[in-house]
C-alpha cells in the first residue's frame, strides 16, 4: 500500500444524502439574504476594470502629462528673461535674429534715441553698415553666434566695413583714428552686453530663493529693565546738559543790552602786562 | 497541443471534457448574468460536492465545510456579474473556495474535534481500494479503515495549509499541475515543490501503514 493509495481513500469519504437537503435549504436562506442585502458602495467598485480603463489612457495621458510639464517649465523659465529683455532693448534686437531680421529703419529710430546708450548706437551702426554694405555672411554669422565675445569680434570686422556705408552711420569713420576710437566703444559696449545678457542668469538665484532675513539673536532682543532705566536717565540728563546753558546765554544776552556791553568794555582796559578797571 | 486551449492570460483547460464543461458553464454564467437568478442553482447542483470536498479535506470538519462551501458559492452568485471569463468558471470557483478557507484556517477558528465522513463502499474505487488494504473480516476492516482515515487525518493537519491544499488538489481532487498554479494563483513548479515536500511529510507520518 503507497502513499497515493492512502490518499485515494479520502475520496471515498461522502457525506450522507440527508446532509445535502439540508445544505441545500442553508444555502437558500443565505442566498436569499445575500439578495437582499445592499452591498457597500465601495464593494462593489471592480479595481481591476478601473486599472483596465486607465490603461487604456496610459500613453495620451503620459504625453498630456509630459507637454504640460514642458510648458510649464519653459514657461517659468522665459518669464523673468522676457522682463529683462524688455528693458533693454539692444539685447532684445539681436537675440531676436540679429541683423537678419532688424530693417534698416528701426536700426536708425535705435541709432536717433536721445535716450540709447553707447550701446545702441554701436549695435545700429555695425546694423546700419551690414545692411547697406555686402551682406556676405557676417550678418548670418552675427545672428547665430550670441556669445558676446564672437559679438564683439562681428562687429569689430564691421568698422573695417563701414566706410562703404550709409551717411547715417555717424559713428562710424574711415580714418583709423576714428576707428580706434570705435574699437574703444565696442569694448565697452561689449562690456555692457555682456552684462545685460547674463543679467538674467545672474539674478537666477535671486529669482528662484526667496530672501533670506538675517539670523537674529533672540537672547540680543530681549531688554533689560534696569538698562532701560539707566538710559532713560541718561536721555534726561544729557537733555538738561544740552538746553540749560543755552537757555542761560540766551538770559544773559537778552539782560545786556548793546550800550551796557559798550560800557562795560570801556571800563576794562587792558595793557601790556596789566589790566586796568575802572569803577 | 490541441486539446489545450487558452481562455485568458494564464489558464489552461488541459482536456476536452474540461473544455466541454468549460463551454456549458460559461453558457450558464452568461445566463445569470442577464438576470436568470435560477440558473445559478444547477452550477450550485453541479459543484457542491467538489467543493465540499476540497473544503472537507483542507479543515477536516464536516460543519466547516459546509459553511464555508457555502460562503463560497454565495461569493461567486454575489460577483458573478465581475466574472469575465479569464478562466474557466470550476477554476474561478476552486479559487474561491481555496481563498476563503486559508482564510478560515489562518483566523484560527478551526474546531478542535475532527469529524469524520463514512465511506461510500459503493464506490467502486474505493471499493476497490479496501479490498486491497486488507484481507481481514468486515469488521475488522471497518475498524482498521477507520484507524487509517484518523491517521491520514492527523498527518494533513500537520502540514501547512498551503500544502495540505495542493496535496488535497492533487491527490484528492485530480486537478493538473497547471490547474492548481491557476487556482493557488502561483507557478507550477511551486506546486510541484509544495507537493514533493507534502508527500515526504505524509510519507513520514504514515510509514507504519505503507510499504514501499
Amino acid at each position: 500500500m503507497t502513499l497515493e493509495d492512502i490518499l485515494r481513500l479520502k475520496r471515498a469519504e461522502r457525506p450522507f444524502v440527508e446532509f445535502w437537503s439540508q445544505f441545500d435549504r442553508e444555502l437558500r436562506v443565505k442566498q436569499l439574504a445575500a439578495l437582499v442585502e445592499k452591498r457597500p458602495w465601495w464593494r462593489t467598485i471592480s479595481l481591476g476594470r478601473i486599472l483596465g480603463g486607465v490603461r487604456r489612457f496610459h500613453l495620451p495621458l503620459g504625453a498630456t502629462a509630459v507637454l504640460a510639464a514642458t510648458l510649464f517649465s519653459v514657461r517659468e523659465f522665459q518669464a523673468p528673461k522676457s522682463s529683462t529683455a524688455a528693458a533693454s532693448s539692444p539685447a532684445r534686437t539681436l537675440q531676436s535674429g540679429g541683423l537678419t531680421v532688424s530693417s534698416a529703419a528701426s536700426v536708425r529710430e535705435i541709432v536717433a534715441d536721445p535716450a540709447g546708450s553707447a550701446l545702441v548706437n554701436v549695435t545700429g551702426a555695425a546694423l546700419v553698415a551690414s545692411q547697406d554694405s555686402d551682406p556676405v555672411g557676417s550678418p548670418v554669422a552675427l545672428g547665430a553666434e550670441l556669445t558676446a565675445a564672437s559679438m564683439s569680434a562681428q562687429l569689430g570686422s564691421m568698422v573695417g566695413v563701414a566706410p562703404h556705408a550709409d551717411e547715417s552711420s555717424v559713428f562710424v569713420s574711415s580714418h583709423g583714428r576714428g576707428a580706434a576710437e570705435k574699437f574703444t566703444e565696442l569694448q565697452v559696449a561689449d562690456t555692457l552686453l555682456s552684462r545685460q545678457l547674463l543679467s538674467p542668469a545672474r539674478g537666477f538665484e535671486t529669482r528662484v530663493l526667496p530672501a533670506r532675513s538675517k539670523p537674529v539673536e533672540p537672547l540680543a532682543q530681549m531688554k533689560v529693565p534696569s538698562g532701560s532705566r539707566r538710559s532713560n536717565l541718561i536721555a534726561s540728563a544729557t537733555l538738561a546738559a544740552t538746553t540749560v546753558p543755552v537757555i542761560a546765554s540766551e538770559r544773559s544776552a537778552r539782560a545786556l543790552s548793546d550800550e551796557r556791553i559798550y560800557d562795560t568794555s570801556s571800563r576794562v582796559n587792558a595793557r601790556g602786562a596789566g589790566v586796568l578797571v575802572k569803577f | 497541443m490541441d486539446a489545450i486551449k487558452i481562455l485568458g492570460p494564464k489558464t489552461l483547460v488541459a482536456s476536452p471534457e474540461r473544455q466541454l464543461e468549460a463551454d456549458s458553464d460559461m453558457q450558464i454564467v452568461h445566463r445569470v448574468q442577464a438576470g436568470d437568478v435560477a440558473a445559478f442553482d444547477r452550477l450550485i447542483l453541479k459543484y457542491r460536492e467538489r467543493v465540499f470536498s476540497i473544503v472537507y479535506h483542507m479543515t477536516s470538519n464536516r460543519e466547516d465545510a459546509a459553511d464555508l462551501t457555502q460562503e463560497s458559492f454565495i461569493k461567486a452568485f454575489q460577483s458573478i456579474q465581475r466574472f469575465g471569463g479569464q478562466s474557466s468558471f470550476f477554476t474561478w470557483l476552486y479559487r474561491i473556495a481555496v481563498n476563503s478557507t486559508l482564510s478560515h484556517l489562518r483566523k484560527g477558528r478551526l474546531r478542535s474535534f475532527f469529524s469524520l465522513e463514512r465511506m461510500d463502499s459503493d464506490e467502486p474505487v474505493s471499493k476497490e481500494i479496501i479490498d486491497a488494504l486488507t484481507d481481514k473480516t468486515d469488521a475488522d476492516r471497518d475498524a482498521f479503515v477507520h484507524e487509517l482515515q484518523e491517521k491520514l487525518n492527523d498527518a494533513m493537519q500537520k502540514l501547512s495549509t498551503k500544502h495540505r491544499t495542493v496535496v488535497t488538489l492533487f491527490e484528492i481532487e485530480g486537478l493538473s499541475h497547471q490547474e492548481i498554479a491557476d487556482v493557488m494563483d502561483c507557478s507550477v513548479g511551486t506546486v510541484r515543490s509544495r507537493l514533493h515536500y507534502a508527500k515526504q511529510l505524509l510519507q513520514a507520518e504514515l510509514q507504519p501503514y505503507t510499504r514501499t
